[in-house]
């Protein structure tokens, strides 16, 4: 039986054999998440709600960015366009920043944890449904586990960013709150 | 000569009687349809072979002849329109299961007459049975809605409540009859201002149609001679026996109690009531021209009060404003126009003049309280009532002014507890301020005539000794004349309420500063960027829409609304609406041998406190009919029975403070909810008060004693009154509510704890700040306006301080 031709523009923006269904699949996921995230912050604080969009549009294009760049520079595996705009603009700006919202007030580990713990928890997942996620080494150290577990404990980093950007961004828009 | 006979019928019932006249003939017609072509040649053998045609024969022609008799007389024979509306329904419901699940293409259809296929045919069927349907049920609604001239309820909830008034207002010396009853009941919701008052639909509803669980028919249908016998058995006896799990008693406790109430408040609000239960209005008391000249009803201040609908524009911009007009916001709106600042004032409720002020109840009720008078706990169980018009609680309460107690702000201000940081030297100060402006004072004239009995028990008990603390009350009432309108607004200005005293002192002070009011105008959203707010977003009781913008904000619109506001605001984080506590009351009525038109006088006049504090306080207290009513003791023939010795009667409130272990939420079934329930050891202190209360009424020569309780219990010695305490197994025996709601936003220095910190600000913004009851770490345990409004005086200064400062 003849295999049938894949279309490089479809992989590359879905992934190999990957459609909308599955991307369905990774919008329960995040729903999921995100259920679980507001069980313990229920309201995005009014105070914060600057914050909150100030970050998403501040850091969330450069994420996308980076991640592309990152895939160039071979340190991480290509992300299909469509997964890298979902996992940037919903998981790591919606999801993470309401996240981040809630624990802000928090211990400095109490929030790498929750980050990276959760992020570990998406990566796994993306990795399931699309097959991504898909690279044996993270920088020098060798493996899947060490890959996915790496830049999930990079993504633990994310309030500190959040810290720093909202300090920056505090000095140009009106209404920041850290 | 001819001559006309007046229809005794509306229009609308003589067109539902031609309606059902012309269905009479169709359905006739249609039944010949259905047999004639069974005895013509070629059509013969396709009919014969259809069952459902000598089923349709029978169906159109019972139809037919029910719609003939019903049209007779559309009154008479009311319940047979019903038949047909049902067979109608039934007919529907039918069809819809067929075509979902039934064979849509048997072997033999369609026959050789008829071109549409099985679905299309049941599907025009049903097109021509829900066009009957829909028309019929419209035209039958309006008729009984014309021919009982209803205004709010729909027939069904009226001849729900008509049929239970019947029951539940039982006596041999009855003056107002169920149709009556019910059709005041319809006037009185009908210009009621409440949004929750749609609650009593559902329950009239429901209890119309509750007995069909039962296989009975609904509640106006079942004979009259036994709807007493169902109401006892089915709504009383299943609750005061729990013979039904928690979760479904709680509904039918819930109807019992809205249907009950509704009849009360029908019968006992109309006047032509109140020489049966030998009650007087104040203007027609022959005392009272003598009253009113030894003391002359002062002359009314002028207030200056707008509404949203006469703000032309959809945004308005304000320098500072608070947020609800009661004893909180009030005082902070006379210290900081004092202190020369510009201050506008919303209130969600009405401003109405206190010369506009009526002896009507229900009409006070309607215009002061509105849904204040409706908010009961997520259970139906605990009512916490709160006045809703400008001058907010103060206009409605008994104006009882209690000091801050130390022991509690010794606890409020533990460094291991809620840490408050409020300083006691400055409190104090400040509540000597609120008493001199206030004319605080030990109320000593036309008190309630039960206190001598109350003063005579005490005395036998040996409470009226120090360290205890007993007597008339103090209260912010100058000259009283006795009226025993406190409850539904002192028309005769005696009452210094924030309506009467302080806001039009305000709009009178000299200066720069200046007050301006706004009514009709809940605050619905505070909107803001970062740590400013910088708009509150409004709306009125017509849905009309005001943005407020201003520099400084001030919330303190009582303890349940300002939860509220900061929820749906989503500001202070999880701790808003914690915490909550209550002065939970429950009352005890007293049975004296003689008259002694307790709601002659002062509504509580007197109080005991005991040393060392037993957690709760008593004191005296009667009402008008209608409020008295609601909480009368007893149900069905008990209860009109006791409604007939109103004039013989007093009754004691206990006040207990609770735990801090209510909430305040968004979401329910009405968008809102308090969740409360006293747990064993507030129930023990509940109990323990009505004990005494019941004591010294029986040791100051009551008759009886009657706590409030869902079983009807009547105790005429201390002895059988020992026993009761046993005989309360919990909290949903007793009738509870409340006037004072207290916390939700504690305020503490410490962040992790509180909602705001020690200088009223809202942790996380500059420009926003809240005072009233609901910072309260915990419940006072006394009457707490005095001390909300201390609280606000002690406010001014440090607010002032915060806009001068960062807030500015």
């Amino acid at each position: 039986m003849e295999a049938e031709p894949v279309n490089p523009i479809w992989t590359a923006i879905f992934g190999v054999n990957k459609g909308p269904a599955d991307y369905l699949l990774v919008l329960l996921l995040y729903g999921s998440m995100f259920l679980l995230i507001r069980h313990g912050y229920r309201k995005l604080e009014l105070n914060f709600r600057t914050s909150f969009w100030a970050l998403y549009f501040a850091i969330t294009p450069c994420v996308f960015v980076a991640n592309y760049l990152l895939y160039r520079a071979g340190v991480m595996s290509f992300l299909p366009w469509v997964n890298n705009a979902f996992h940037c603009f919903l998981w790591i700006g919606l999801c993470l920043t309401y996240l981040y919202a809630g624990i802000r007030d928090r211990g400095f580990f109490e929030q790498f944890a929750l980050c990276a713990i959760l992020s570990f928890i998406v990566k796994v997942g993306e990795h399931w449904i699309l097959g991504t996620w898909e690279l044996e080494h993270f920088f020098l150290i060798p493996g899947w586990l060490a890959y996915v577990l790496g830049w999930s404990l990079m993504d633990g980093l994310l309030p500190l960013l959040n810290k720093l950007s909202l300090r920056i961004l505090g000095k140009y828009i009106e209404g920041i709150t850290q | 000569m001819s001559h006309t006979v007046p229809s005794d019928i509306t229009p609308q019932e003589q067109t539902l009687r031609l309606v059902l006249r012309i269905l009479s003939v169709l359905f006739g017609v249609a039944a010949i349809a259905y047999l004639l072509p069974s005895l013509i040649p070629g059509l013969r053998q396709g009919w014969m072979q259809l069952p459902f045609v000598t089923n349709s024969v029978v169906k159109v022609s019972v139809l037919g002849m029910v719609s003939f008799v019903a049209a007779g007389d559309v009154r008479r024979f009311r319940p047979l329109t019903v038949v047909v509306i049902l067979g109608h329904l039934v007919s529907e419901l039918a069809m819809i299961l067929v075509l979902l699940f039934g064979d849509l293409n048997p072997p033999d259809w369609p026959p050789s007459f008829l071109p549409f296929s099985m679905t299309m045919t049941l599907a025009l069927a049903m097109t021509l049975d829900g066009l009957i349907l829909t028309m019929l049920t419209f035209l039958f609604v309006r008729a009984d809605r014309a021919r009982y001239g209803l205004k709010y309820l729909n027939p069904i909830e009226f001849r729900a409540l008509k049929a239970a008034a019947e029951a539940i207002i039982l006596g041999e010396t009855e003056v107002i009859t169920p149709e009556e009853v019910a059709r005041n009941v319809d006037r009185y919701l009908a210009s009621f201002k409440a949004r929750r008052k749609f609650i009593t639909k559902f329950a009239l509803s429901a209890s119309e149609f509750y007995p069909l669980l039962f296989f009975r028919l609904p509640l106006s249908y079942i004979p009259r001679n036994e709807r007493f016998g169902f109401l006892k058995d089915h709504f009383y006896q299943v609750v005061a026996l729990r013979l039904f799990p928690k979760g479904l008693r709680m509904w039918i406790q819930g109807m019992i109690r809205i249907l009950s109430q509704l009849s009360y408040l029908g019968y006992y609000a109309d006047q032509r009531s109140f020489p049966s239960v030998g009650y007087v209005r104040f203007s027609q008391r022959s005392d009272t021209p003598e009253r009113l000249k030894q003391f002359p009803t002062p002359t009314p201040r002028p207030l200056q009060v707008k509404t949203v609908s006469d703000i032309r524009e959809e945004e308005i911009q304000a320098d500072t404003v608070i947020i609800g007009s009661g004893a909180g916001g009030s005082i902070l709106a006379h210290g900081l126009v004092e202190a020369g600042c510009d201050v506008l004032l919303l209130e969600r409720g009405d401003y109405v003049d206190p010369s506009a002020f009526q002896e009507d109840e229900v009409t006070m009720l309607s215009t002061l309280y509105a849904d204040g008078a409706l908010q009961l706990s997520r259970d139906f169980r605990f009512q916490v009532l709160q006045g809703s018009c400008v001058g907010g609680g103060t206009v409605v309460n008994n104006a009882v002014c209690f000091d801050l107690p130390d022991r509690v702000l010794e606890r409020w201000n533990d460094p291991q507890g809620t840490n408050a940081g409020l300083e006691a030297t400055a409190i104090r100060a400040a509540a000597a301020q609120v008493r001199t402006l206030l004319r605080i004072e030990r109320q000593k004239l036309n008190l309630n005539s039960s206190g001598p009995f109350f003063l005579a028990g005490l005395e036998r008990l040996g409470y009226h000794q120090s360290p205890n603390q007993s007597g008339p009350v103090e209260a912010n009432i100058h000259d009283c004349v006795g009226c025993g309108y406190c409850n539904i607004g002192c028309r005769y200005g005696r009452k210094l309420s924030m309506l009467d005293e302080v806001l039009p002192l305000t709009q009178a002070l000299p200066g720069p500063g200046r007050l301006q009011i706004l009514s009709d105008c809940e605050a619905m959203h505070l909107e803001g960027t970062g740590q400013r707010i910088r708009s509150v977003l409004c709306r009125s009781e017509s849905g009309q829409r005001l943005r407020v913008r201003a520099n400084h904000f001030i919330v303190a619109a009582g303890a349940i609304n300002s939860s509220l506001l900061l929820l749906r605001s989503s500001i202070g984080g999880d701790r808003v609406g914690q915490g909550v506590s209550f002065n939970a009351g429950s009352p005890i009525s007293a049975v004296f041998a003689q008259k002694i038109d307790a709601y002659a006088g002062l509504q509580i006049s007197h109080y005991l406190e005991r040393d060392p504090s037993r957690g709760y306080i008593l004191e005296t207290w009667f009402n008008p009919p209608v409020a008295q009513a609601l909480a009368m003791p007893g149900w069905f023939e008990d209860h009109f029975r006791n409604m007939e010795r109103y004039d013989r009667m007093a009754s004691i409130g206990v006040l207990v403070g609770t735990k801090s272990t209510g909430q305040v939420k968004l979401g329910g079934l009405l968008g809102s909810e308090i969740v409360y329930a006293p747990d064993r050891e507030e129930l023990g202190r509940i109990l323990e008060g009505v004990v005494l209360g019941g004591t010294i009424f029986l040791e100051g020569g009551a008759e009886e004693v009657l706590p409030h309780t869902f079983t009807y219990r009547t105790y005429r010695s201390r002895q059988e009154l020992d026993s009761f305490p046993d005989e309360i197994q919990d909290a949903e025996e007793v009738a509870l509510g409340t006037g004072h709601p207290q916390g939700g936003n504690a305020i503490s220095a410490n962040r992790a704890k509180g909602v705001v910190n020690p200088d009223f600000g809202v942790y996380g913004y500059k420009n926003l700040h809240l005072c009233d009851a609901s910072v309260f770490p915990s419940s006072i345990g006394v009457n707490p306006q005095l001390s909300i409004m201390t609280l606000a005086q002690y406010a001014v200064p440090r607010i002032r301080a915060a806009m001068n400062g960062n807030g500015g």
